[in-house]
């Protein structure tokens, strides 16, 4: 199966865990994407603040601010970027309040790539519609 | 003495009523004489005349003989009885006060030797049961001597504190221990109402009080640190009439600490296991997908089993990840009001499939007037689905699996899976609920952990899951869910770090 680089856009990965950004941005580099990463919460606002992203796909636990905070924040800063949030351990508060501030989708770990692609393809989608 | 005495003088009597016999006759014989040798007047008159003088005069001496003799008799009589009466009276007497002594518990009192005779060998076996009495008495004295002693050393080496409580509620007894506790607990030398309604409880409710789950601890803090105690209380009766109860207060403290690292050891163990595998299993789907290049058949049959073993540890990793959080009351319950009817289907429709593929049959039954039940619906349907698994898993293809709720005892909702598999066999009843208890390793693959989740998701409601064997054959996994009011179970006083 070749890469279909159908999915052009700007996508920001955040994640504490090196390897699975590097799986994160190879899945979806092969799409097309451009994908930076960051390892922490202030790094992505950050980065949010200084670049424009069409996608943003943040993970809960992060060594210094919770994902939602992350969400949150962006939020109040008027970003409507799509989030797509990615849990180890998906309970129903905290689905619920991530979906209060606006968030495109879900996955829960472990994910595969083409859950991944799936996901990311759907909330970019949105972006463009929007 | 006194008969001889009394027999003496009575023959004196007769001896002298003999004589005056004798005279009498005699002075017959003479006046019959005078009579026959005097044939005048005179000679008669004279002769009685000259008779009567003496015979008054031996007649008077009889009587009195007769008197004195009769007097005589009299005194040796009263004399004689009063000896007799004295030497029976005397010594009735004397076992009737050594009767009275015993009586009063002095044991070593003995009745004075007697003469021989029925008194005598009264007054001997009265000696001789004194002295068994006593000699049983020492024993009985020794033997509760050592009874307490072994008692106090039993109890002075014992690590938990002991109380033992009156019927009127006062502590009789305590050991070194529980000195030790109060001591350190602080509280004067009084005994906290938590223990004191313990004692009360198993006296007035008829029962002993015996907590089996952790709800029922009693934390306090002994010597500054915090202790965990799972107090028992037992009646001490004896046909019926209690005496007293027995209090022990369990330090499970380093049981609970023990269980907490573990819980927290596995949660953190699994967090740290499944991370990397979360790549590992990405890195191989990319391969799959060939993404990063084309792959040899040989390359692509690798990787696809390296692909089913990572997802393989992913369940075992997840299952006791799930356990520990269920297991340290961290995985609050998302509790929501549900008809069974949903439940049942939720749990029932992604094992359609496979049901039919088998040509298995599923039966549902829901009685009527059942209440909504209170329940985390995503888990406790997971719970069900996880029963009708095994149930269509370890039956043979073509039987018929049932799935049935119903009024259970004490106003509990019962939810039944029933099979008509080979069942379970009766030693490993209890044992199946344990993590990673496999029956059959060949038949159906899994972590051997989805009974154990179940079990604690039904324990987190409250509830209680259970299994049997149908008469007939087959097995029945039952889930009883108590109606009354839910309490979360105790939330640990720690920041969840654990997952995300």
């Amino acid at each position: 199966m070749s890469s279909r680089k159908n999915m052009p856009g700007r996508i920001l990965v955040v994640d504490d865990e090196a390897s699975l950004r590097h799986l994160f941005r190879y899945t979806l580099q092969a799409e097309g994407s451009t994908v930076i990463e960051c390892a922490s919460g202030r790094e992505a606002l950050e980065r949010l603040s200084n670049d424009r992203f069409d996608l943003i796909i943040l993970d809960q636990q992060l060594p210094d601010l919770a994902g939602t905070q992350v969400l949150r924040s962006l939020r109040s800063r008027g970003l409507t970027t799509p989030v797509v949030f990615v849990t180890a351990y998906g309970n129903r508060e905290l689905m619920e309040e991530a979906n209060r501030l606006d968030c495109a989708a879900f996955l829960h770990k472990p994910v595969t790539p083409r859950e991944l692609r799936q996901v990311a393809a759907s909330a970019l989608a949105r972006t463009s519609q929007a | 003495m006194a008969a001889m005495l009394s027999l003496v003088l009575l023959l004196t009597a007769f001896v002298t009523h003999h004589q005056l016999q004798v005279e009498r006759f005699n002075r017959e014989v003479v006046r019959v004489g005078n009579l026959a040798g005097q044939s005048t007047k005179g000679g008669l008159q004279g002769s009685r005349q000259a008779d009567d003088p003496g015979l008054t005069e031996l007649q008077q001496a009889f009587s009195r003989r007769v008197w004195l003799g009769v007097a005589f008799l009299l005194i040796g009589i009263g004399l004689w009885m009063w000896l007799v009466m004295r030497s029976i009276l005397r010594p009735i007497g004397n076992l009737t006060a050594a009767a009275g002594t015993f009586a009063e518990g002095r044991l070593d009192y003995r009745v004075p030797e007697m003469r021989r005779g029925r008194m005598g060998r009264l007054a001997a076996s009265l000696n001789r049961m004194a002295a068994q009495l006593q000699a049983y008495r020492r024993l009985q004295d020794e033997k509760i001597v050592r009874l307490h002693q072994f008692m106090e050393s039993t109890l002075g080496a014992f690590p938990d504190p002991v109380f033992i409580f009156n019927e009127q509620g006062a502590v009789e007894m305590q050991n070194p221990a529980a000195r030790r506790w109060l001591r350190e607990t602080g509280q004067n030398g009084r005994l906290p109402e938590s223990i004191e309604s313990l004692w009360r409880r198993a006296l007035h409710e008829g029962e002993d009080v015996l907590p089996q789950g952790f709800a029922e601890v009693l934390t306090c803090r002994v010597g500054g640190r915090r202790q965990v105690y799972l107090p028992r209380a037992l009646r001490i009766e004896h046909e019926h009439v209690v005496s007293g109860v027995a209090l022990v207060l369990h330090d499970i403290t380093r049981f609970q600490l023990l269980d907490e690292l573990k819980t927290n050891l596995i949660g953190t163990v699994s967090h740290e296991i499944k991370t990397p595998l979360t790549s590992v299993s990405m890195v191989l789907h990319l391969l799959e997908e060939e993404t990063p290049g084309k792959l040899s058949d040989q390359q692509r049959e690798l990787v696809t089993t390296a692909i089913q073993d990572t997802g393989r540890l992913l369940a075992v990793t997840q299952d006791l990840l799930d356990l520990s959080r269920l297991e340290a009351g961290r995985a609050a319950l998302d509790l929501e009001e549900t008809g069974i009817g949903p439940l049942f289907a939720q749990a029932s429709e992604p094992l359609a499939p496979l049901i039919e593929e088998r040509e298995q049959q599923l039966r549902l039954t829901v009685a009527d007037g059942l209440p909504p039940l209170q329940v985390d619906f995503a888990r406790m349907s997971h719970v069900i689905r996880n029963l009708l698994e095994n149930a269509v898993k370890y039956s043979p293809p073509g039987t018929t699996i049932e799935l049935e709720a119903g009024m259970g005892p004490d106003g509990a909702v019962r939810l039944s899976v029933r099979d008509e598999g080979p069942g379970v066999p009766e030693e490993f009843r209890d044992r199946i609920f344990e993590k990673f208890f496999r029956l059959r390793e060949s038949e159906a693959p899994g972590t051997g952990l989805g009974l154990s989740i179940c079990r604690e998701i039904v324990a987190a409601h409250g509830g209680r899951l259970e299994t049997c064997n149908r008469e007939g054959g087959g097995a029945e996994f039952t889930v009883l869910l108590p109606m009354r009011k839910h309490e979360q179970p105790e939330e640990h006083a720690r920041t969840d770090s654990g997952g995300g």
